[in-house]
């Protein structure tokens, strides 16, 4: 199984965490689900520092283990396009990152602007995917980010939870009208998945977790499974394996 | 004076807003607004459609040089909803209204597809409320428009308020969408008309806002005098069988 939507959470995020998972008890978990694959963006580069916290992503998880840990870059674009820049050329060059994570609502910006449209830009030239936190407005609804998708249709773009819970027919939508929207489970009730399935274009649909969501030990025990579950009642027995491993192996090969 | 023609305003009563079309007609004259384009208040939007609809196609027959008139139908309604729309539509009414936050759906589902698929075969313009998260945004209007290129869409309010920066980026591509200048302030109606002055339409989304109050934002934000031309009657003059 390949898990696309997944975090790695320092010290301080979420808000008064004093905790920071391990690269070793993350492979542990994933283990134990039987997950071949992560794509890992850190929390800590959205909310604290990109620079600082991409490459501690690079060094603890992604250099040691390539290829279990795959890396999402985080650029915070009130340090400006030049920095962005330089920061994406940095991840995808040196680090070796295979795909971008934007968090428009915790980093506070709305996407459709310049220093966006130009990462978007640089995400097409390194051939990497972007993969956007969705479902919240104001700055994270999933209209708005299918809108960037069509500015950029030779950028995978991969709405981070299709919609969550209240933007789930946006998502399918999208998935319709535009040839690059991915639909990554996470977070959907189990009849709105039941719906995508029927509706959205089959080969968009990725699994994801967001683990490890809430940095919580004992979330970890249970998280993957709960995903998992919601995506097996929904499918009704039907078989999944492109779901859990096919369409992510077409973005990033 | 420069023609006005105001693309929203709302008649009847209702629990939170009332107004007569007396009421109306009298601050039209008072600001020298030519016609209005007239939708039922909310609780006809959201329930009884067929009464509101009747009651604005009755209020345009009274004062036919004043007042266009746009129908209402809940997409929830199914066949019935459609048959009510043609209905409305033969009737005199000559343009139709949604706020989807009031009417329970998201712009871009397909439930609304059959009642747009009515508006194009009528040859109507659509109005819809945006601003309101998560059903009625100005980027699920792009991509309904974008499923109906052939009928043109008023984006009301423009995103106003959380919204008002997706409005131009969400007309990108986008030739068949108009943007409602009610609710905003002067610095976003300038910012509109100076990238799309062949596209902003004036309202007033009274009494939710004032007539008066709306015009004012207009000048305020638009000084040139050939797009205010524009956004007060030319922009909409294009589209409306006056």
């Amino acid at each position: 199984m390949i898990d696309t939507h997944g975090h790695v959470m320092g010290k301080g995020y979420p808000l008064g965490s004093d905790y920071a998972i391990a690269a070793k008890e993350m492979l542990e978990v994933i283990d134990r689900h039987g997950i071949s694959q992560i794509w890992l963006s850190h929390c800590n580069a959205m909310a604290f520092d990109d620079s600082v916290y991409n490459r501690e992503l690079y060094l603890e998880y992604v250099k040691p283990y390539p290829d279990r840990f795959v890396g999402f870059a985080c650029v915070d674009p009130f340090k400006g396009m030049e920095h962005c820049r330089e920061e994406i050329r940095r991840c995808a060059e040196e680090y070796g990152f295979k795909g971008i994570k934007i968090h428009s609502w915790i980093q506070g910006f709305a996407i459709h602007h310049p220093i966006l449209y130009d990462v978007l830009e640089k995400a097409g030239r390194y051939g990497m995917p972007v993969l956007f936190h969705d479902g919240t407005p104001p700055y994270a609804d999933t209209s708005q980010i299918a809108g960037m998708a069509e500015r950029f249709p030779e950028v995978p773009v991969i709405l981070g939870h299709a919609g969550l819970y209240d933007s789930y027919r946006a998502a399918i939508s999208a998935s319709q009208q535009l040839d690059n929207i991915y639909l990554c489970l996470v977070g959907s009730t189990i009849q709105s998945i039941a719906e995508m399935l029927k509706k959205a274009r089959r080969n968009r649909i990725l699994f994801g977790s967001d683990f490890c969501f809430g940095n919580d030990p004992d979330v970890y025990q249970t998280l993957i499974d709960d995903r998992l579950d919601s995506l097996r009642e929904a499918a009704d027995g039907e078989k999944i394996d492109d779901i859990l491993y096919g369409n992510a192996g077409q973005i990033i090969k | 004076m420069m023609r006005k023609i105001d693309v929203i305003s709302f008649v009847g009563e209702d629990f939170y807003s009332s107004q007569a079309p007396e009421a109306l007609l009298r601050e039209m004259d008072r600001n020298h607004v030519e016609r209005t384009m007239i939708a039922p208040v909310e609780k006809y939007t959201a329930v009884y459609n067929e009464e509101g609809n009747r009651m604005v196609a009755d209020i345009c027959r009274r004062w036919p040089d004043r007042f266009l008139g746009y129908a209402v139908c809940s997409p929830w309604r199914g066949k019935q909803g459609e048959r009510e729309l043609k209905r409305a539509l033969e009737d005199g009414l000559t343009a139709v209204y949604f706020n989807s936050a009031v009417q329970g759906f998201t712009i871009s589902d397909d439930i609304v597809d059959p009642l747009i698929a009515v508006c194009a075969e009528y040859q109507v313009p659509v109005y819809f409320h945006t601003g309101t998260p998560a059903y009625a945004l100005p980027f699920q209007l792009h991509f309904l428009a974008e499923r109906f290129p052939e009928v043109m869409f008023i984006m009301g309010h423009s995103g106003a308020n959380d919204f008002s920066g997706d409005a131009l980026p969400a007309v990108w591509g986008s030739p068949n969408i108009l943007l409602d200048t009610s609710l905003n302030l002067g610095v976003s109606i300038r910012a509109l008309a100076k990238s799309e002055p062949d596209k902003v339409v004036f309202g007033s989304a009274a009494p939710r806002s004032r007539l008066g109050y709306e015009i004012q934002r207009v000048e305020e934000g638009i000084k040139d005098m050939e797009t205010l031309e524009k956004v007060f009657s030319g922009n909409i003059l294009k589209i409306l069988k006056l």
